[in-house]
């Protein structure tokens, strides 16, 4: 890392925000969480295990608010489709809500637009 | 005509048509359709528009089997071809007893970057429906508006040649190399002015896309395009770090009319189709080198064993 008395020759020096996850409501079956920050390769196993401890066994309808994630690349694409896997087979579902345009892009181009849906599943 | 006897109607023939005119293009390509309407055939056709509208004058209504497709649109990213006959395959591989297509990636004015990426997607097609069903895949080539050595370049990447109404065996082919299907003509170095980060323990992914937001803003790109430019060295970088040996080179720079962005790594890309098969939607992983093709005018893959190097290029 550069020195702190020294800025970074490339104008870096301002630490990564990471991705944080929030429980918002657990109602029986459903849990609604919030995900904020980055989520990429490198944030991705942080975000799993947030995610486990705030979805307990039981959940079948999970909601997670994506309206202040800031940035999701295809291995978020992919541990949104590892807990989406997980919920259907309880059988359940998950929706991502509020999502940004950036992240409804990325989901059609990988053909899981249906994660934004309006029903949540498929 | 185009009724060879020795056809063989089980597997892939992919056979580049060498014409002149654009008279022969439309009677040769008319008969083939047509001959493939009545055997029950499925038909695709993906060339330009002005083609297109030829064509379907000269079917004169007798083209309503047939799907076309605007090549310019489609194969603006030669990457993204493969995948739209892949499509066209499953589509109709249980309900047509065959398969033809016309496809015509190279045209006269494609720029000497884009007709690279044509030829390795030409030469890639043949690994990628050599195990489908019979599929007949025709690739017209203007002979006399192309540099011969274009032409030459065809006869290596099609087995099976036509032209003049005679088809034949291309003597000159030569099959993609599974052990190294992107081993290519290596790309020339970056610009000495190009801005280079390192990715490694001490940079993160978050960095990386820093770097990149400020480089492709200072570029003039529009904010859309400037994050799909930022997704696609993102992807780049985060494979870098999964699969290329945990370090890797970022380079950005700029010409008058193009971004671009590569991404240098210790790790070798052995699937010859990599970024061009559409990943499953129940699939973990497999979708880094499938949104950057989505999203870049041009990705250039250069692979061999002692490593990879991918670069990006996006119009300002």
């Amino acid at each position: 890392m550069t020195a702190a008395s020294e800025p970074d020759p490339l104008g870096l020096d301002v630490p990564a925000p990471g991705v944080v996850v929030r429980p918002r409501r657990v109602d029986g079956e459903f849990a609604e969480l919030e995900m904020r920050g980055e989520l990429d390769a490198s944030t991705v196993s942080s975000a799993r295990s947030q995610l486990a401890a705030g979805i307990k066994p039981g959940v079948r309808e999970v909601v997670i608010d994506v309206a202040d994630l800031e940035f999701c690349d295809a291995r978020g694409v992919g541990l949104f489709v590892e807990l989406q896997e997980r919920c259907a087979a309880g059988p359940g579902s998950l929706h991502l809500r509020a999502p940004s345009r950036a992240l409804q892009r990325l989901l059609a181009i990988v053909d899981l637009g249906y994660l934004v849906g309006e029903n949540g599943s498929k | 005509m185009l009724r060879p006897d020795d056809v063989d109607r089980q597997a892939f023939r992919h056979e580049a048509f060498l014409y002149s005119r654009a008279s022969e293009y439309v009677d040769q390509a008319t008969t083939f359709i047509r001959d493939g309407l009545d055997a029950g055939e499925a038909v695709m056709v993906m060339v330009s528009s002005a083609k297109i509208e030829r064509l379907r004058e000269r079917l004169n209504g007798h083209s309503d089997g047939v799907r076309f497709a605007d090549m310019s649109l489609i194969g603006r990213n030669p990457a993204r071809i493969i995948p739209a006959w892949q499509h066209f395959v499953a589509r109709h591989a249980d309900d047509a007893s065959a398969l033809r297509g016309i496809g015509e990636p190279i045209w006269p004015g494609r720029s000497a970057a884009e007709l690279a990426e044509c030829q390795i997607h030409e030469s890639l097609l043949n690994i990628a429906f050599q195990d489908g069903p019979p599929f007949w895949l025709l690739c017209p080539y203007d002979a006399a508006g192309l540099d011969d050595e274009v032409v030459a370049e065809a006869m290596r990447h099609h087995p099976h040649m036509v032209a003049g109404g005679v088809h034949h065996h291309s003597a000159t082919y030569d099959p993609p190399d599974p052990a190294a299907p992107h081993a290519g003509r290596p790309l020339p170095p970056p610009p000495p002015d190009a801005e280079a980060i390192t990715i490694d323990s001490t940079r993160s992914l978050a960095d990386v896309r820093r770097f990149t937001r400020r480089l492709a803003s200072q570029a003039g790109l529009s904010s859309d395009r400037e994050r799909d430019f930022v997704v696609a060295v993102n992807e780049l970088a985060a494979n870098s770090l999964l699969h290329g040996g945990g370090a890797a080179s970022v380079h950005l720079w700029c010409d008058s009319t193009t971004i671009f962005g590569e991404v240098r790594d210790r790790g070798h890309i052995t699937d010859p189709l990599a970024g061009r098969v559409a990943p499953s939607p129940h699939s973990i992983g497999g979708r880094g080198l499938w949104i950057t093709n989505e999203v870049c005018d041009l990705v250039h893959i250069r692979s061999t064993p002692t490593g990879t190097a991918i670069r990006l290029r996006m119009a300002r």
